[in-house]
């Protein structure tokens, strides 16, 4: 039996309406369960990958398989729900809604649905939040969170749906190394007890031992 | 509550400083048209429903506003007087029922109107207790008046004198509460009504006391006078200051009653054509005036919607400067908002999520001003008295 890959890239060509940047990571791909380090300086395409992943840019060329959907082929509407329901989505700055506290972010995805969360959702995110060490600071706003606190919120919002696929674009850029470490082996644990995918884009290197494989786009064609 | 509805909310909430403005801006701009609309209505039914349940109204000539706002709503005013004559013609001529009103006095600051016992059965006026003011001195008072001067039946009242430091006027008089009306949502509720003979009284007109032999055999020197079955008293007789039973009989007046004032006098004529003959007869003599009391509302309805016109383009301005505000606030908040907006695209928010957010978002303001300013105007149509009684 063959096991689909969770993401794959084939032949993408990808180019900003400026026509300045070239994508260098036509190939790619992410076994199920394998979790994967995206590296490479400043500029090269780390970010605009696990954008072209999550189906918030679409490529010129070639296509994305993200948990099988070509999604260059689906509609707009497809591909926000694919990101809406069935990944899970980690950003530098975090992205958490200032008007909502930490249990009501992670609950984030379910509002966007159109759904009321149940007593049964909350429960369920105040239990991931306790894992992750949130706990006790569910019911603050972000302003009241430290940074690592306001970075493990968005991994609990981006786990919670049970995603099949996690994509991470420099979760721990803007934390000190001792919390970034804190995070980064968080994410490692949670996605491997769930055996769930992860794509990460990283530029610290010392974080690398984590993941299974690393990607470098200063190399050109990725393994 | 929908995951859209609980974000709109909780932002709402959120961002208190703006909403709070917009709630404000958008309440203000609803409140004064609404609450215009409100008194002026009120006004117009009230106005109306007095008017069309008045088939004429005959005073002196002058104006028609001050007549029929007297007649009517009991508004003072400095008018002249029609005589008990006329009254007394207009029954002889026998086309219209005549009811007959006194209103130049007060008792504690509401109108007095002496009027006669016909004015209760056509406004359909009945006791809620006690009886009407059949006897010189019973003063029988409506709802509201009897609720604000604290009195019921049994209890006296002193009538206001018409100027406290003018010796030469007549003094208050005590009166006794006989009656309490039932409520009937008119004027009627916020005055005192006694037979007309005791407004006579209380303008000086009618006067009591005791025969003068009687005063005569009691203190010779009240008798200064006597010619031709005739007894001139002396100005030190005490005339009597309250109607007791047994005193009502010795109130009497000298001169010709023919003359005795009236402010206004109600027809209400048997038919159509009774109502022209009356009202072309009396609009003859140059002294008097009959008007149609709706058409004279009409007129004065229209100097209102006139000022509720002009209200109306404020409220317009108002509303095109809310709006202006409403929409520079969206703009600035959406611009506040790019970064959270870009997080729900991010996070995969359905096509139109984020316009239907900010659309909730600004109709759960709209909402807010709307209910604000509703109860506001729900409030003022309570709490502000009758324009009726403004006039």
């Amino acid at each position: 039996m063959t096991v689909r890959a969770p993401l794959r890239f084939e032949g993408v060509r990808f180019a900003y309406p400026d026509g300045e940047f070239q994508l260098r990571a036509p190939e790619l791909c992410v076994e199920p369960g394998e979790q994967v380090a995206l590296v490479g300086p400043s500029g090269c395409g780390k970010s605009t990958v696990v954008h072209l992943a999550a189906g918030i840019l679409v490529p010129q060329a070639g296509r994305v398989l993200t948990l099988g959907e070509d999604l260059a082929a689906g509609t707009d509407e497809a591909r926000r729900r694919l990101r809406l329901t069935r990944l899970g989505l980690v950003f530098q700055e975090f992205e958490l809604l200032d008007y909502l506290d930490a249990l009501e972010n992670a609950l984030v995805p379910r509002l966007l649905a159109g759904h009321a969360p149940t007593a049964a959702d909350r429960e369920h995110a105040l239990e991931r939040l306790g894992v992750l060490g949130l706990g006790a600071v569910a019911t603050h706003l972000p302003a009241a969170l430290s940074r690592g606190e306001r970075q493990r919120v968005a991994l609990c919002r981006a786990l919670l749906g049970e995603p099949e696929l996690v994509l991470a674009d420099e979760p721990t850029a803007s934390l000190d190394p001792e919390r970034a470490a804190q995070v980064l082996e968080l994410l490692s644990a949670q996605c491997r007890a769930r055996e769930t995918a992860l794509l990460l884009v990283t530029h610290d290197r010392s974080a690398l031992e984590h993941f299974d494989r690393v990607v470098d786009l200063t190399e050109g064609a990725p393994s | 509550m929908s995951g859209l509805a609980r974000l709109a909310w909780r932002q709402t909430r959120h961002a208190r400083g703006r909403s709070v403005l917009l709630v404000s801006a958008i309440a203000v701009a609803l409140f004064v048209p609404l609450a215009s609309q409100v008194l002026t209505l009120r006004f117009d039914r009230a106005l109306r429903a007095r008017a069309a349940s008045t088939p004429l109204v005959v005073g002196a000539a002058g104006s028609r506003f001050d007549l029929t706002l007297e007649a009517l709503f009991f508004r003072r005013a400095e008018r002249p007087s029609v005589t008990r004559e006329l009254a007394e013609d207009l029954r002889t001529d026998g086309r219209a029922l005549v009811v007959p009103l006194h209103l130049d006095h007060t008792v504690r600051q509401r109108p007095l109107v002496g009027t006669s016992p016909e004015y209760f059965e056509r406004r359909g006026l009945t006791c809620a207790e006690g009886s009407l003011p059949l006897f010189v001195g019973d003063l029988t008072l409506g709802a509201r008046a009897a609720e604000a001067l604290g009195v019921g039946v049994g209890d006296r009242v002193f009538s206001d004198p018409p100027k406290l430091y003018d010796l030469s006027q007549p003094a208050a008089m005590e009166l006794l509460v006989v009656g309490v009306l039932r409520p009937s949502g008119t004027p009627d509720d916020g005055v005192a009504f006694a037979d007309l003979r005791t407004a006579w009284a209380l303008d000086g007109h009618l006067h009591g006391h005791a025969a003068a032999e009687e005063l005569a055999a009691g203190d010779p020197d009240l008798v200064i006078g006597e010619a031709e079955g005739r007894v001139a008293l002396s100005g030190a007789l005490i005339e009597e200051r309250r109607f007791e039973p047994d005193q009502r009989e010795r109130f009497h007046y000298h001169g010709d009653e023919a003359r005795l004032p009236l402010s206004a006098i109600l027809l209400f004529p048997a038919d159509e054509e009774a109502r022209t003959i009356l009202k072309a007869r009396i609009n003859g003599r140059r002294t008097e005036q009959a008007l149609r009391p709706e058409q004279v509302v009409d007129d004065l309805l229209a100097v209102v919607f006139r000022v509720k016109a002009l209200l109306d383009r404020i409220a317009v301005l108002l509303g095109i400067s809310t709006a202006a505000l409403v929409a520079l606030v969206a703009a600035l908040s959406l611009r506040v908002r790019a970064r959270e907006l870009r997080t729900l695209d991010l996070l995969g928010a359905p096509r139109g999520f984020v316009a239907r957010l900010v659309l909730l978002e600004l109709g759960l303001v709209l909402a807010l001003g709307a209910a604000l300013a509703g109860a506001g105007a729900a409030l003022v149509g309570a709490l502000v008295p009758d324009l009726v009684t403004l006039l």
